[in-house]
C-alpha cells in the first residue's frame, strides 16, 4: 500500500505553512484557493484510442466545464506506465500535472527492479477515475456451456486451456492468473500486444478463452461471436443479468474488475488534491459523460481519496499474493 | 443493388455543405502534416482528437479520416522530393520517386503519385461498400500461423526490394531483425537491448530510424558532395507524366490497388506489407527490373497505389469486426468511443449514416485530393530551386520537430541524429536502407506470431503447413527464394548491380 499514513499527512500539516511563508510565487499560486488559474495536464501511458485514453479524455473534458479551464489530455506511451509517470514528475509539482494509471502503479515495482522512480514515495492517490469489469468467454461455437465446464475439462487437462493476455501483470493477467491459482488449473498463456487481437483469435478459434475488460469484448458480443461464461465485478453486469460473478463460482479471490485511477506527485497540496478529487466525483455523476463510457462498459466512479487509498490498499495486497504464489516474474 | 442504396443515402450525407467543408478541412490539413516530414497523421489526430467531442460523429469521422489519407498521399510528396519517409508506406516511393526528383522529372513523380492515390481511393471505396461485410471474414481467418507466414514471404521478398548485392541485402536484413529486437518481449516481458532508457522500452521508433536513414544520411551525403549546390537544381524538365509514363502507370497502379485492397484488410501488421508487396511485385514482374531503384514510374505508382488502397480497407475491420488493424485505427475507434459508438458489426445496421457517409466521403475525399494537389505540383517542385545551403538546415528542423511530436521524447530525436549518421554510412557501403526498414517491421511481428503459433499448436510445427493459407504463403515464400537463387536470376541481378556502379 502507498505509505501514506497519518504521520505523512502530519508532516505535510506541518509542512505545508512552511513553504507558504516562505512567500515563493509558485507556492502561493498552487495554494487552493484560486486553483486552477490555467490549463491542468493530464498524462497517461495508455495510447490514443484506447480504453484507458478515452475513459480519461471523457472524464477530463467534463471536469474542464466543472474547473472552468481546460485539461489536457497527453498520452506518453512506453515502459509500462514508467514513461507518463516520469513525465508528470518533471512537471512542477503544483497541482497541474496528474498521472492517470492502472495497476502498473502497484505491479511495475513488484515486477522490475532497478525503477528510476519510487512510484510509493512519488506519488499520492486522487481519486478511482474507473472501473472496466472483466469477461471470461469462449468462442460462441465452444464446447464449454458453462464456467464450470471449462473447468472440468482444465480439471482434467492441465495446459491445454489457451487463453490470451495482454500486458503483463494487468489486471486482466492477475484475474487469470487468480482462477488459474485458486481454482485449481494451469492454462496455457499466450501473450499480445493489443487486447483487440485477443478477442480476434478467439473468435477464429485459434485461443479457447478470453480474459478481457468489456469494452474489448463488446463488439464481438454484438456480432454474437462468444459466449460469456463468467464476468469479474462485484455485482452481475446491467447488461448481462444472467453471466454470473467469478465470485458466485467460488472464485471470490479472482473476482475482481479492472480500473484506472489519477495521480499526481506526492508533495502536491491536500486542498488541491481534494479539490480534483471533488472535480473527478462530480464529473462522475455528469449523465452526458457516464452514459458515452457505460456505452461501451466502462462505468466512471469518482471514489473519495481515503476510499481509494483503502481500494489501493486492498489491490497491494491481491497482487503481491498472486505475483508470490504464481511465481509471476519478468 | 442494396449497397448502391446505402451509397446514394451516405452521399447525401458526405454532400452536406458542412461536412463538405470538414472532409476539404480534413484531406487540407493530412496534406500538409504529410508534407511536413515526420509530423504523421497519427500525432496530428491524437492532436485534433479532444476537437471532434464537439462535431457530429459523422462530421468528426470524415474530418479524421480526410486527415489520414491526405497524410498518406502528402507523405508521397517529401518523399519524392526530399527522400524522407514519415511512414513505412512512403519508404518504398523514396526507392523511385526521389530519383526520379533527382533526375528533374519530380512533376511526373507527383502527379503520378496523386493519380495513382486517386485511383487506388475509388477502386479502394468501392470495394468497402460492396463487399465490406463478407471480405471481414478474412480477417477472421488469418491466426498467428498465417501472419508468421506472411511475414516470411515478405522477408524473402525483401531481398528482391534490394538492387545490389544479395549478400548486402541479407546483412541489412539481419541488422533491421536485431533493431527490431529492441524493447520488451511480448512474451515474457523481460528487456532486451534497451540500455536502460525507458523511452526504449517499447522499442526504436520507425520515424526516426526511416527518416534518419533515409533523409538524414541522404542530407549528409548530399553536404559532402562537392556538386551540392546544384544537386536539387537539376533542370526541371517537365511537369507532367509524358505518354509513355502513362502506358507504364495504369497496370502498376491497378495491381498495387488490388494488393494494397487484400493486405489492408489483414489487422496486425498486414497493411504495412502493401506498399512494400506493389512494389516487389511491379520488379518481379517487369521486363527491365534493373529500371528499378533508378527512377521507374511503376515504382512509384505501384506502392502509392498500394498504400492509399490499404489506408481505406483498413477501415473494413474496424467498422465491421471492431477490431483496429493498426495504431491509426486504434485512434479512429476512440473517435467513435468518444461520441458513445462501439465499433464493431452494429456500426452498419444501427448508424448507417456514419458509416455510409465515411464512406461516401472517401470518394468525395479523394477526389478533393487531386484537386488540391495537381495545382500544389508546380509549387513543391518550385521548392527545390531553394539553394541547398538554405533548404537543408530547413528540412532538419522540420525532421527534429517532427520526430519529438511522435511521442514528445528527446531520445527519438538523439535517435534521429544517429541513424541519420548510420544512412549515411550504409550509402559509402553502398548498402540499401530499404531491406533492413521491411525487417524492422516484419521482424518483431514475425517474432510474435511465431511464438503464439508454436503455442496455440501446443508446441507442433505442423501447424504452418496444416492449414491451408499459411502453407499457400510458405510456398509462395519458398518460390521466390528459388528465384533469387537460380543462377540466372542471379545474373541479372549483377549485371544491373554492376551498371549501377
Amino acid at each position: 500500500m502507498p505509505r501514506i499514513d497519518r504521520r505523512d499527512a502530519l508532516k505535510f500539516a506541518l509542512a505545508a505553512p512552511v513553504v507558504l511563508a516562505a512567500g515563493r510565487l509558485g507556492a502561493q499560486e498552487a495554494s487552493g484557493t484560486n486553483w486552477p488559474t490555467r490549463p491542468v495536464q493530464v498524462i497517461t501511458g495508455f495510447g490514443p484510442g484506447g480504453g484507458g485514453d478515452i475513459a480519461t479524455r471523457v472524464t477530463f473534458q467534463a471536469v474542464s466545464e466543472i474547473l472552468k479551464q481546460p485539461m489536457v489530455v497527453e498520452n506518453r506511451t512506453g515502459g509500462n506506465s514508467l514513461v507518463a509517470a516520469q513525465a508528470v514528475l518533471g512537471l512542477p509539482h503544483d497541482g497541474y500535472g496528474y498521472l492517470m494509471n492502472g495497476l502498473q502503479q502497484l505491479v511495475t515495482p513488484l515486477l522490475m527492479k532497478d525503477l528510476p522512480i519510487n512510484y510509493q514515495a512519488d506519488f499520492q492517490p486522487v481519486t478511482q477515475m474507473v472501473k472496466y469489469p472483466e469477461t471470461i468467454s469462449v468462442a460462441k461455437d465452444s464446447q464449454w456451456k458453462t464456467f464450470e465446464e471449462l473447468m472440468a475439462y482444465a480439471k482434467e487437462n492441465p495446459g491445454r486451456i489457451r487463453y490470451g493476455t495482454s500486458g503483463i501483470g494487468g489486471v486482466p493477467h492477475i484475474v487469470a492468473e487468480a482462477i488459474q491459482l485458486y481454482g485449481g488449473v494451469k492454462f496455457r498463456n499466450i501473450s499480445y500486444r493489443v487486447a483487440p487481437e485477443i478477442a480476434r483469435d478467439v473468435v477464429g478459434g485459434q485461443l479457447d478463452l478470453a480474459v478481457l475488460n468489456v469494452s474489448t469484448l463488446t463488439p464481438m458480443i454484438q456480432a454474437d461471436k462468444v459466449r460469456l461464461l463468467a464476468v469479474g465485478n462485484d455485482t452481475r453486469l446491467q447488461q448481462f443479468p444472467d453471466v454470473p460473478t467469478l465470485a458466485e463460482l467460488g472464485l471470490p479471490k479472482a473476482n475482481h474488475a479492472d480500473w484506472g485511477g489519477i495521480f499526481t506527485p506526492a508533495d502536491v497540496p491536500a486542498d488541491i488534491v481534494s479539490q480534483m478529487q471533488a472535480a473527478v466525483t462530480q464529473a462522475a455523476k455528469t449523465p452526458s459523460a457516464y452514459d458515452k463510457l457505460a456505452a461501451q462498459g466502462t462505468l466512471m466512479v469518482g471514489s473519495s481519496t481515503a476510499d481509494f487509498k483503502v481500494f489501493l490498499a486492498n489491490w497491494q495486497g491481491i497482487v503481491e499474493e498472486v505475483v508470490r504464489e504464481a511465481k509471476i516474474s519478468l | 443493388m442494396d449497397s448502391f442504396v446505402s451509397l446514394y443515402h451516405g452521399f447525401t450525407i458526405a454532400l452536406l455543405p458542412a461536412n463538405i467543408l470538414y472532409c476539404l478541412s480534413g484531406t487540407l490539413v493530412g496534406t500538409l502534416i504529410g508534407v511536413l516530414p515526420g509530423i504523421g497523421p497519427l500525432s496530428a489526430i491524437a492532436i485534433l482528437l479532444p476537437i471532434t467531442f464537439y462535431l457530429e460523429p459523422a462530421s468528426a469521422l470524415i474530418m479524421l479520416a480526410g486527415i489520414y489519407y491526405g497524410a498518406q498521399y502528402g507523405g508521397s510528396t517529401s518523399a519524392i522530393l526530399l527522400n524522407l519517409p514519415g511512414e513505412n508506406s512512403s519508404v518504398v516511393t523514396c526507392l523511385d520517386g526521389h530519383q526520379m526528383a533527382r533526375q528533374g522529372r519530380a512533376g511526373p513523380a507527383l502527379a503520378v503519385a496523386a493519380l495513382a492515390s486517386l485511383c487506388a481511393g475509388v477502386v479502394a471505396t468501392l470495394v468497402i461498400a460492396l463487399f465490406a461485410p463478407p471480405i471481414s471474414k478474412l480477417a477472421l481467418m488469418f491466426g498467428p500461423a498465417e501472419y508468421f507466414s506472411l511475414m516470411v514471404l515478405g522477408l524473402i521478398a525483401a531481398i528482391v526490394l534490394a538492387h545490389g548485392s544479395v549478400l548486402k541485402a541479407l546483412g541489412m536484413i539481419i541488422l533491421g531483425l536485431l533493431l527490431g529486437c529492441v524493447g520488451t518481449d511480448v512474451e515474457s516481458g523481460s528487456l532486451r537491448m534497451a540500455l536502460g532508457f525507458p523511452g526504449l522500452f517499447d522499442g526504436i521508433g520507425f520515424v526516426p530510424l526511416a527518416m534518419g536513414l533515409f533523409g538524414v544520411g541522404e542530407i549528409i551525403r548530399n553536404i559532402e558532395s562537392d556538386h551540392h549546390q546544384t544537386v536539387m537544381q537539376t533542370r526541371i524538365r517537365d511537369l507532367w507524366p509524358s505518354r509513355e509514363d502513362f502506358r507504364r502507370f495504369w497496370p502498376a497502379a491497378g495491381r498495387g490497388t488490388l494488393v494494397g485492397c487484400i493486405l489492408g484488410i489483414l489487422p496486425g501488421g498486414g497493411a504495412t506489407l502493401g506498399s512494400f508487396a506493389a512494389y516487389t511485385i511491379e520488379k518481379k514482374i517487369s521486363r527491365t527490373p534493373e529500371r528499378f531503384g533508378k527512377g521507374a514510374v511503376e515504382g512509384v505508382a505501384a506502392p502509392e497505389a498500394a498504400n492509399n488502397a490499404g489506408a481505406q480497407t483498413s477501415f473494413i475491420p474496424l467498422l465491421t469486426l471492431g477490431i483496429p488493424s493498426n495504431a491509426m485505427m486504434a485512434l479512429m475507434a476512440g473517435a467513435l468511443l468518444i461520441h458513445g459508438i462501439q465499433p464493431g458489426p452494429r456500426v452498419i445496421t444501427s448508424n448507417p449514416d456514419i458509416f455510409w457517409g465515411l464512406i461516401a466521403s472517401m470518394l468525395l475525399g479523394n477526389a478533393l485530393l487531386v484537386v488540391i494537389n495537381l495545382p500544389l505540383v508546380g509549387i513543391w517542385v518550385q521548392l527545390l530551386r531553394v539553394p541547398y545551403h538554405l533548404f537543408y538546415p530547413m528540412i532538419l528542423v522540420f525532421c527534429c520537430i517532427g520526430v519529438y511530436t511522435v511521442n514528445s521524447s528527446v531520445l527519438d530525436v538523439m535517435l534521429l541524429m544517429v541513424f541519420g549518421f548510420l544512412g549515411y554510412m550504409l550509402s559509402k557501403w553502398r548498402c540499401e536502407p530499404a531491406p533492413l526498414l521491411l525487417a524492422f517491421v516484419l521482424g518483431p511481428l514475425m517474432e510474435e506470431n511465431l511464438r503464439r503459433a508454436m503455442q496455440v499448436s501446443y508446441g507442433d510445427p505442423a501447424i504452418f503447413v496444416t492449414r491451408p493459407i499459411s502453407a499457400g504463403l510458405l510456398v509462395a515464400a519458398l518460390g521466390c527464394l528459388i528465384l533469387v537463387l537460380l543462377p540466372a536470376f542471379r545474373r541479372t541481378r549483377e549485371v544491373a548491380f554492376q551498371e549501377e556502379s
